[in-house]
């Protein structure tokens, strides 16, 4: 396993955050407009327009910015906003509740999705299966944003059931917290519950046609027995791959959702840093984020590994 | 002489173009029932998309003389918007902006994606690894920040087609997922017979790769197109609704649904009608593709 981990952290993971520092570094200097006039406005003296300048080091060439900028990277500094705050403070403050989001989403999402399957497959052709499809469509058919449009004029605007924009800290009211989440996470952990339903459903009808199920049940196991420990596990396989493609669709989801329910996450903060050019705010969320997908995608494909021997057995015979 | 003209007459075979192909296959799909509840949906919405307004004169900007925000009536079957401006008229003209983009910038992004993966898979070696990590790159990538560079950069170019940017970012967006899916393709094929036989023949690899080997490639292609279709158009809703690329007042279904959201309390008919419009859209294509994905894989064929 542990020469896998290696192969894959020197010939992937960090060419990836390599190339993306640079496309990252690039793309933001070249938005245009300039940081430092941003900052200083418009009624400022020359002077303090180039000392401003001389601060970010935006004088320097290019190359020694980024160089500069990378090697602050390595040891933890990301450098200062224009708004004389560390980066890493306006990160600390937003990351938070965009992690939040996504884990609650991905709850419902796998959560919700899992158990949706199941019932669909155990009552096949019955209530649940039609209730699965009917989830499914409704999802897949519409944007996570409109359904969030949709819950919000529901459950918040006409019933007046849950609060209809904002966070609160989960640590300081885990009951409001949680009031809070639950709009936004049904929108945005819908769509992967939809896909992650069918997936379910298919793969558990599959499984239940092989011979092992058949003798289990000769066994004389209970329906249950055979359902949960026998049917469900194998069925899992293919979904954890599954679920590291559904981490971007829900990663990418948030940034919209985040708008729809006025959610202070880091798809706000990006979009200010990008209105006032903040380029140290802009480069440090940006790799962040490169670097959560590249990481969840190692994670998946090493979970995968250890469900399949050949995976891993395969990569450390080639080196 | 007669004889033999008739005798070889059943062994004419017809002379077979390439739209005879898709023609049938049009027709297949349209016999099962979801796909012909597919191709009926994706009919009306082009018609509702891109007839209606020769027919219908009324203009998406103009203020037509009615209430603002006035529920359906039958001046404006799907009523008016906060400017008293016609929502039939500009949720036409916005679905029809939107599949336009979303449609060009998925040709576009899967023609390059298709030529980088051939390339990769093809060359392998260096090409490939150096390829593959700039593809690996742009799937990591956050497109919301590629979509803002973009609409900032080219935003003095794309003077009168205001969408540009977007379906360039979108563009980029699709091709690194085409370029795996080429990739991986003709890293499968390249070892077959037939290749080597071609490569005895004296066929040179630019022929064997574009004529024999992209052929056999094209499978899993057809399935995931009306897929990249659906999210190509979802990824021009959701950025137009968060008020990005779209210039007033043209409307796309994004920027109705972001205006509308403001009005959603009292004046609910606003964005019910793109909502409808626009989740018709997504559930025909999805229907599309579950279809075309069940023809063209043998082993789903089968269990229908």
């Amino acid at each position: 396993m542990l020469p896998y981990i290696v192969n894959r952290f020197g010939t992937q993971l960090l060419p990836v955050l390599f190339l993306a520092s640079i496309l990252v570094f690039m793309s933001v200097r070249l938005i245009p407009g300039d940081p430092a006039a941003a900052a200083v406005g418009e009624q400022a003296t020359p002077e303090a327009y180039y000392a401003y300048r001389e601060q970010l080091g935006l004088n320097d060439p290019w190359y020694e910015q980024y160089f500069n900028w990378i090697g602050g990277v390595i040891v933890g500094d990301f450098g200062i906003s224009t708004k004389g705050a560390e980066a890493s403070e306006i990160i600390w403050s937003a990351f938070p509740a965009t992690i939040e989001l996504t884990f609650f989403a991905l709850l419902v999402g796998f959560g919700w999705g899992t158990v949706l399957g199941l019932l669909a497959a155990v009552n096949r052709g019955g209530f649940w299966d039609y209730f699965a499809a009917l989830w499914t469509g409704w999802n897949i058919g519409v944007p996570s944003f409109i359904a969030g449009l949709f819950y919000l004029l529901v459950f918040a605007l006409q019933l007046d059931l849950l609060p209809a924009a904002g966070r609160v800290a989960f640590f300081e009211d885990p009951l409001q917290a949680i009031q809070h989440l639950i709009l936004p996470s049904l929108a945005l952990g819908g769509i992967v519950a939809a896909g992650i339903s069918r997936f379910v459903r298919q793969s558990v009808l599959d499984t239940m046609t092989e011979d092992y199920i058949r003798t289990a049940r000769a066994k004389g196991l209970r329906d249950r027995v055979v359902l949960l420990r026998h049917a469900l596990k194998p069925s899992l396989i293919p979904v954890v791959t599954f679920a590291g493609l559904q981490m971007a669709t829900i990663l990418g989801g948030t940034l919209v959702i985040e708008t729809v329910f006025t959610w202070p996450g880091v798809g706000r903060a990006l979009v200010v840093a990008v209105r006032d050019r903040d380029y140290n705010v802009m480069q440090v969320i940006t790799m962040l984020l490169v670097f959560i997908f590249v990481s969840v995608n190692l994670l998946v494909d090493l979970l995968y590994a250890g469900l399949d021997p050949r995976i891993r057995l395969g990569a450390s015979a080639e080196g | 002489m007669a004889r033999t003209q008739s005798a070889a007459a059943p062994l004419q075979i017809a002379e077979r173009h390439w739209y005879t192909d898709v023609l049938h296959e049009v027709a297949a799909i349209a016999k099962e029932p979801r796909g012909g509840i597919a191709i009926f949906i994706l009919v009306g919405l082009l018609l509702f998309a891109y007839i209606l307004p020769i027919f219908d004169p009324t203009d998406p900007n103009f203020i037509i003389n009615a209430p603002k925000n006035e529920g359906p009536s039958w001046g404006s079957p799907m009523g008016t918007d906060h400017l008293a401006r016609d929502l039939l008229a500009r949720n036409s003209i916005g679905l029809g902006r939107t599949i336009v983009n979303g449609l060009g910038a998925v040709i576009v992004g899967w023609f390059a994606g298709i030529v980088i993966g051939y390339i990769a898979g093809w060359r392998g070696a260096k090409t490939d690894i150096v390829i593959m990590r700039g593809i690996d790159t742009l799937l990591a990538f956050p497109g919301i920040l590629l979509a803002i560079v973009m609409i900032t950069i080219l935003r003095e170019i794309a003077v009168g087609w205001d969408l540009l940017p977007l379906a360039t970012a979108i563009a980029i967006f699709n091709v690194p997922w085409v370029a795996r899916l080429a990739r991986a393709g003709v890293l499968r094929e390249r070892g077959r017979d037939y290749v080597l036989a071609a490569r005895t023949i004296g066929c040179s690899g630019r022929r064997i790769l574009f004529r024999h080997v992209a052929i056999n490639t094209f499978g899993p292609f057809t399935v995931q197109l009306p897929l990249a279709v659906v999210a190509s158009v979802l990824t021009m809703a959701a950025l137009n609704f968060l008020g990005l690329g779209a210039k007033p007042p043209d409307p796309t279904l994004g920027q109705i649904l972001l205006d509308g959201s403001r009005f959603m309390r009292d004046d609910p008919h606003y964005v019910i009608g793109p909502t409808i419009v626009l989740a018709l859209l997504m559930a025909s294509l999805n229907f599309l593709s579950d279809v075309m994905s069940e023809r063209f894989d043998p082993v789903r064929r089968r269990q229908v």
